[in-house]
């Protein structure tokens, strides 16, 4: 059973589209990387998860997370999702906190709705903070959120966030604001409580290196469509779709041999901007007449599934 | 062709000196004795994690923060005047890229009106004549004519950062500061800009000094490095060198800590126990700075 089942979903506002045909599932104790430029549709993908629709969305196609449907929920049903089953975590952790309210009341207030006794959930905040690593948990509970760094407090949303014990862990670009030693320690802590409770994550990052350090599988997506998916180690070993080689070789590496880095020609899109037919063929080296026809079917091709009509010739 | 006004050609030597930099807010000591060489057409690093001093290294740099001690010498000549002709001097020889240019473009100006501003300030010549050589700027950072007639807001990230490049090379300095410039863009457009900025430096013999906290980008773009915390100087070197044989324990911390697929997570967090604070100052304290005036970095 998948904790996450997205499958082709189109949203648009208006008559603007912003995602067509998306397709992603995590799985049980598997980390999904999802990974694109800016604009590509990485947040509207996973906050159609939570059913976190922007105001006016037309939306069609299937969420199931965890075991609920989605589209279909009620109110009350999808606050229960996000209270119990599903958690996210964002980028800015000041924006998920109110800043005139403790720590400990943050934490507590998840456990006191699903009718946890107070003492036990303030007994749990203690708990969790010592388990993503906040020294003494005591004083912590009793600050307000202006008296961390951004790394600790970005600690103390994930304590909130594996509070309720979820299945699904939604984490879009959680680490991006922090330095790399920071980020590296956020990073091992997802991890272990993941790998501890079996818990699935969707991991949104703009960050190769990193999704291809953390996840087992990516999702490659551009202009509002997902364009590759691949094991972690196929994709970068061998991309399959010449935007996910385009990126790996724009993307400056510190370490192992150094390679010259290569730009990509013009500017990321949105879907409502994308050329018709494949999206990327406006900035594709491969791209002739036939890229213009239709958009690609999503076909295998060594490791991946790729929506590209040559894939042979970006990895034989 | 309007130029601007010669700089008298200095003797050969460093492009730009800084020696035993001091700056202080208030009791805090945010750069801590900071020195370094930097000679025509080369490229030097500055990399930290946030809070190490970079950005007010740069700032001083620039003259946009006076120093509480130490100097800085611009091709030859220390630059310490706060007078008008001393900072038309000093910014016709140095000129400083932020990560986001947005602020620093007048929202009511074109592009290309904003690029010809300094030409007006610096260099002699009639309006028509200014407008020219924006254009051949404009060009020179590849952004188009109809970039060049549009105000600010209707540009991209990357298409502003070019603009702030083109600008910043109105008066042909010797030396580009350039402050997290490639942070805020995505990698596609980062890219692009590193590669014109390789360009730049390779035609115009113009010297950088790079401030990044991105290890990836500086070992692209430059070819010495400073490795900075706490407003000190743990590490320098030639920027591959220090990259694969660190020497300081910090440098070391932070090369582990960026992702890789054999990233292993649990010796980063190991290793970051190990290396707790109280050893890394240690260390600091142990580390000796290059002696002055030699021009290793
Ligand atoms: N509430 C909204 N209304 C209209 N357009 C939106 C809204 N939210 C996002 N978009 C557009 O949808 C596209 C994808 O956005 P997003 O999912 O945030 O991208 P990413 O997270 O990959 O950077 C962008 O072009 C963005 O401008
Ligand atoms: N104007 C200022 N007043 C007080 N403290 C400052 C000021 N500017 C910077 N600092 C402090 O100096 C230290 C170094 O900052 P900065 O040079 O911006 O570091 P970096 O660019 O490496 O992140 C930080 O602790 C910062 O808070
Ligand atoms: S379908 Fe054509 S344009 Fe699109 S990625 Fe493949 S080769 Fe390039
Ligand atoms: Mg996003
Ligand atoms: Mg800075």
């Amino acid at each position: 059973m998948n904790v996450l089942d997205i499958a082709g979903l189109r949203l648009s506002v208006g008559d603007v589209p912003l995602l067509a045909d998306v397709t992603v599932r995590v799985g049980r104790a598997e980390t999904v990387g999802l990974v694109g430029e800016s604009g590509s549709g990485k947040s509207l993908t996973s906050r159609a998860a939570l059913g976190m629709f922007p105001r006016g969305a037309r939306v069609t196609g299937h969420v199931t997370a965890a075991g609920v449907d989605v589209l279909a929920a009620g109110r009350g049903a999808l606050r229960d999702l996000r209270r119990t089953r599903a958690a996210m975590v964002f980028q800015d952790p000041r924006a998920s906190i109110n800043p005139v309210r403790r720590v400990g009341d943050y934490l507590t207030e998840g456990l006191r709705a699903s009718g946890v006794p107070a003492r036990e959930a303030a007994a749990r905040a203690l708990d969790l903070l010592d388990q993503v690593g906040i020294r003494d948990p005591g004083r912590a509970v009793r600050r307000h959120p202006h008296e961390f760094s951004g790394g600790m407090l970005q600690r103390v949303v994930i304590a909130g966030a594996l509070a309720a014990e979820p299945d699904l862990l939604l984490a879009d670009e959680p680490t991006t604001a922090l330095d790399v030693t920071t980020q590296a320690e956020v990073v091992a802590l997802l991890k272990r409580l993941q790998r501890d409770r079996g818990t699935g994550m969707l991991f949104v990052t703009h960050d190769l290196d990193l999704a291809a350090a953390v996840c087992d599988r990516v999702y490659v997506m551009y202009a509002g469509r997902v364009v590759e998916e691949a094991p972690s180690a196929g994709l970068f070993r061998a991309p399959a779709h010449p935007y996910t080689r385009a990126l790996l070789e724009a993307s400056p590496s510190a370490r192992g041999e150094r390679a010259e880095i290569r730009a990509i020609r013009g500017r990321p899109r949105s879907l409502a901007e994308a050329p018709s037919g494949c999206s990327f063929r406006d900035r594709c080296p491969l791209a002739d007449d036939a890229c213009a026809r239709k958009v690609p079917d999503i076909r295998p091709h060594g490791t991946s599934l790729v929506a590209c009509l040559r894939p042979q010739e970006v990895t034989p | 062709m309007t130029e601007p006004e010669p700089v008298p050609e200095p003797v050969p030597g460093p492009v730009l000196e800084v020696a035993s930099l001091v700056k202080r807010f208030g009791t805090f000591t945010a750069v801590d004795d900071v020195g370094f060489t930097l000679m025509p057409g080369a490229s030097l690093g500055i990399v930290g994690e946030s809070g190490s001093g970079k950005t007010t290294t740069a700032r001083v740099l620039a003259g946009l923060e006076e120093p509480t001690s130490g100097t800085v010498t611009l091709a030859g000549e220390t630059v310490t005047g706060r007078s008008r002709r001393d900072r038309l001097r000093r910014a016709r020889l140095l000129q400083m890229i932020f990560q986001d240019p947005y602020g620093s473009f007048d929202p009511r100006q074109t592009i290309a009106e904003s690029v010809a501003e300094p030409l007006r300030l610096h260099a002699p010549g009639s309006r028509k004549q200014h407008r020219a050589r924006a254009a051949e700027l404009l060009d020179q950072v590849g952004l188009s004519r109809r970039a060049g007639q549009s105000p600010p807001r209707d540009l991209s990230g990357g298409q502003r950062q070019r603009a702030a490049i083109a600008r910043a090379l109105a008066v042909r300095p010797r030396v580009l500061v350039l402050d997290e410039a490639v942070a805020a863009l995505d990698v596609s457009i980062q890219a692009q800009i590193l590669t014109l900025l390789e360009e730049l430096r390779a035609g115009t013999g113009i010297a950088y000094v790079f401030v990044s906290h991105d290890l990836g980008v500086v070992r692209h773009i430059t070819d010495e490095v400073l490795v900075m915390r706490h407003g000190r100087v743990v590490e320098r070197g030639a920027t591959e060198h220090v990259l694969r044989t660190p020497r300081h324990p910090y440098t070391r911390l932070l090369l582990d800590s960026i992702p890789s697929p054999d990233w292993d997570l649990d010796r980063v967090a190991r290793d970051r126990v190990a290396r707790d604070r109280r050893a890394l100052d240690l260390a600091d304290r142990q580390a000796t700075p290059a002696p002055k005036g030699e021009t290793t970095c």
